[in-house]
């Protein structure tokens, strides 16, 4: 139920892990939540929203064009503004083989799909929903990274899926940061940790370094306040510390 | 006589890259294959319809094309030399600063400067493992439109065929062959 003057958002990736987590708490400090779903195996989602009525289930497949624009028009249908983009969702490595100078060649298509995903599906977001944060008043957009991104950092061998397409992100995130910085729009990158996995019965899978509730505390710091250096584009980690590209 | 790939030659740039790699003695070849000293992959190709800001209607469609064409094929083509090579096994790729997180300060061409930054990574990782096997690399920014482009592709000669040991290629972790950077026209590093 909307209420006058309640912020709105838009998260992706809402399924489970730091989406969800972010979702949960932006409803406790009295955000209307539109939730992307996308996996059709895990219904916290659905539990959730029996208790809460500010939140509405957005179908989202970011990498699908058709499908952002229907969540465009249901959110400025339902809503009419846009406070806060939590751009989350995206996939992981997969079996897919993608590194040179292997036994087989590099999987191009894979290395498409992540692009079209965890990359390209950002700017096109933020893009597609322009109208909506332009009538909001926060004008936030929070992009969630990887310290894997990093190329300064990067350490590791093998498979580059994953990394390349967080590495893509950032840059795609600092051209809307180009053009909208200058516009009162204000941005996150942000490294969440490695975090558990969460089942569908919402139970954690073993191992991994934070629950995904740990980060999203961060996360919705983030969120919640304003920084002293709005005007650099900066990868900060759950910890709080900044991240070199 | 040794040889070097360059997947172009009909630019300015790659002409006059060619014709120096030449007059040093080597074998210019356009198609990869087992036992090349050079890799050099010059592709950085804008889209028409990649050149939109936020708020124009950023074309999907245009930005994963100009990521195949900027990433995935030369990426393949690499992969049909590697890891076969021979003499110097250096790997060179075009950079921009358009592509530097840190120094951007690009409105539009998301496809083509988002693979870009992608290729840093891959070849990062791809240093990673093939370092300690002899395999070097460079990223270089030809600064297009600003700097002479044979005045350019002489700093890329330079640059690709000039190695960077400090004291011998035994201490890769603590000399600046053991890193990958981006180098311009003028010899100045430009951060990730």
């Amino acid at each position: 139920m909307e209420t006058i003057n309640q912020k709105t958002a838009l998260v992706t990736g809402a399924d489970r892990g730091l989406g969800l987590s972010v979702a949960k708490g932006l409803l406790k400090e009295g955000w209307r939540v539109f939730a992307g779903k996308y996996l059709a195996d895990y219904s916290l989602l659905e539990d959730l929203a029996a208790e809460e009525k500010s939140l509405s289930i957005l179908p989202l497949d970011v990498s699908d064009p058709e499908s952002v624009r229907a969540a465009a028009e249901r959110i400025a249908r339902d809503a009419g503004k846009l406070d806060l983009l939590v751009s989350n969702a995206a996939l992981m490595g997969g079996n897919a083989r993608c590194a040179v100078g292997g036994d087989a060649p590099v999987d191009t298509d894979a290395l498409l799909l992540s692009f079209r995903t965890n990359s390209l599906a950002a700017p096109i977001l933020t893009d597609r929903l322009l109208p909506l944060l332009e009538k909001g008043e926060m004008k936030r957009l929070f992009f969630t990274s990887s310290e894997i991104s990093s190329v300064r950092l990067q350490r590791r061998t093998g498979d580059v899926r994953y990394a390349m397409s967080k590495t893509a992100l950032n840059l795609g995130v600092r051209l809307l940061f180009n053009s909208l910085r200058p516009r009162g729009y204000t941005f996150r990158l942000y490294q969440p940790g490695w975090m558990k996995r969460v089942n569908p019965d919402g139970s954690r899978v073993a191992g991994a370094q934070i629950d995904p509730d740990e980060s999203a505390e961060e996360a919705l710091r983030l969120i919640r306040e304003d920084r002293i250096d709005e005007d650099r584009l900066v990868l900060t980690d759950y910890l709080g510390h900044e991240l070199s590209f | 006589m040794q040889k070097v790939y360059l997947s172009e030659e009909k630019s300015v740039f790659g002409a006059r890259l060619a014709s120096r790699f030449r007059e040093a003695g080597y074998e210019v070849v356009r198609e990869p294959a087992p036992g090349l000293s050079f890799f050099i992959d010059l592709t950085d190709e804008s889209l028409p319809g990649d050149g939109l800001s936020v708020g124009e209607g950023i074309d999907a469609g245009a930005a994963a094309e100009a990521y195949r064409r900027n990433v995935c094929l030369p990426l393949q083509k690499l992969d049909a030399a590697f890891p076969d090579m021979t003499g110097a096994k250096r790997i060179c790729f075009l950079a921009s600063r358009d592509a530097s997180v840190e120094w951007s300060r690009a409105t539009a061409g998301y496809g083509r400067l988002m693979a870009r930054a992608a290729l840093y990574q891959i070849l990062t990782i791809t240093k990673n493992t093939w370092l300690a096997k002899g395999y070097t690399f460079r990223l270089f920014d030809p600064m297009r439109g600003e700097a002479d482009p044979e005045k350019a592709a002489d700093a890329a000669f330079v640059y690709f065929t000039r190695d960077r040991y400090d004291d011998g290629p035994d201490n890769l972790d603590r000399n600046d062959e053991g890193n990958l950077l981006v180098r311009d026209a003028f010899g100045r590093e430009i951060p990730w």
